[in-house]
């Protein structure tokens, strides 16, 4: 039993490793452990548009989740709201941070149960249909 | 001159017991702290009559709340961001807070805003994921209002995209209640576990 903590200890990793396509880098992507049964999770990542042109991401897809949409929480006047991203832009030489309290990807309805130091395939849609698979890891929060 | 001389004297005291005493009157309940995260209120507000629903406990109520500080957020289980990242940032502040010796480790209460999707023992289970000392509870409508209005923290329901589904916006505040069950102190966002720590601290040596 100890032998096997060890071995999943050493697998569990922080962060996977960066994904990059043409000019989309996409890092320190994970997703908040979650209690069990918690139908809506959020997944937080940075993404940085190393091109000379706008990327805009229209969608996002995991098999892992039912739905997965794109919100920002916002605060006025000390209330938090979450608002419905229907498509980011990111434009040349930026960096969007999608973390806590910001953007980030709502997951809605997982399929599995998500472990900590898992790491979960989502995809970003972008234009034509390309798609980034991006790797999430399931972890606890980083607080200061 | 020497009469003269007690006639003074008596009459210094007097009038540096009468100052006294209207300072003393006029002296606000606590003295200012310099804090950097939290604000207090210059006389702690009582909390009206409630009785909360906590899983396995028959009641909760302000009575519950004395003898300890507590820390109080609400929110809901399906807020996927700012409930989560709180609670985690909660945890992290208790584990600060550990060390401190003549210090009691405050309670954490959160109280969920969504009774018609949180059972109590939703609640419970998803509050003691980030701690297992966490109080989870929620409470009827008529409850929620009476409390977080005199907490002055805001809530409303709103539907989503889907239109058989809702989200909760809601104050994001974290309130303090002081052993004597008064609001005491509101800690706005951003939170940063170490600064709330901090002045959690000061306000409970300038209470002691």
């Amino acid at each position: 039993m100890r032998t096997t903590n060890v071995i999943l200890a050493l697998l569990v990793v922080p962060f996977a490793a960066p994904s990059l396509w043409a000019d989309l880098e996409v890092d320190h992507a994970w997703i908040r452990a979650a209690p069990p049964g918690v139908r809506t999770l959020a997944g937080y990542a940075n993404l940085t548009n190393t091109g000379q042109e706008e990327i805009i991401i229209q969608a996002v897809e995991s098999e892992v989740f039912e739905l997965i949409e794109m919100h920002e929480t916002q605060n006025i006047d000390g209330v938090s709201s979450m608002h419905w991203l229907k498509t980011v832009e990111i434009a040349p030489g930026e960096i969007l941070y999608f973390e806590p309290h910001g953007r980030h990807f709502m997951l809605i309805k997982p399929t599995k149960p998500l472990p900590l130091g898992v790491a979960v395939t989502i995809e970003l849609i972008l234009g034509d249909d390309v798609r980034l698979p991006v790797d999430f890891v399931v972890r606890r929060e980083t607080t200061q | 001159m020497k009469k003269t001389m007690l006639i003074a004297v008596v009459a210094a005291g007097l009038i540096s017991g009468i100052a006294a005493g209207i300072a003393l009157r006029n002296k606000p309940e606590h003295q200012p702290l310099i804090l950097s995260s939290a604000t207090r209120f210059s006389q702690p507000r009582a909390l009206p009559v409630f009785s909360l629903a906590v899983f396995n406990q028959s009641e909760f109520t302000g009575e519950s709340l004395k003898g300890n500080w507590t820390l109080v957020f609400f929110g809901f289980t399906n807020c996927p961001d700012v409930c989560p990242t709180t609670l985690a940032t909660l945890d992290r502040l208790i584990e600060i807070m550990k060390p401190v010796e003549n210090i009691k480790t405050p309670s954490v209460l959160f109280i969920s805003v969504d009774p018609m999707r949180d059972t109590p023992e939703k609640i419970r289970d998803y509050v003691q994921f980030f701690n297992p000392n966490f109080i989870g509870a929620t409470a009827d409508t008529l409850t929620l209002q009476s409390l977080t209005r005199a907490m002055s923290v805001a809530y409303m329901y709103r539907p989503t995209e889907d239109a058989n589904n809702y989200t909760v916006d809601h104050t994001s505040a974290v309130l303090l209640v002081d052993p004597d069950a008064r609001l005491h102190a509101i800690f706005s966002t951003p939170h940063k576990a170490a600064d709330m720590a901090t002045d959690l601290r000061k306000i409970i040596d300038a209470y002691n």
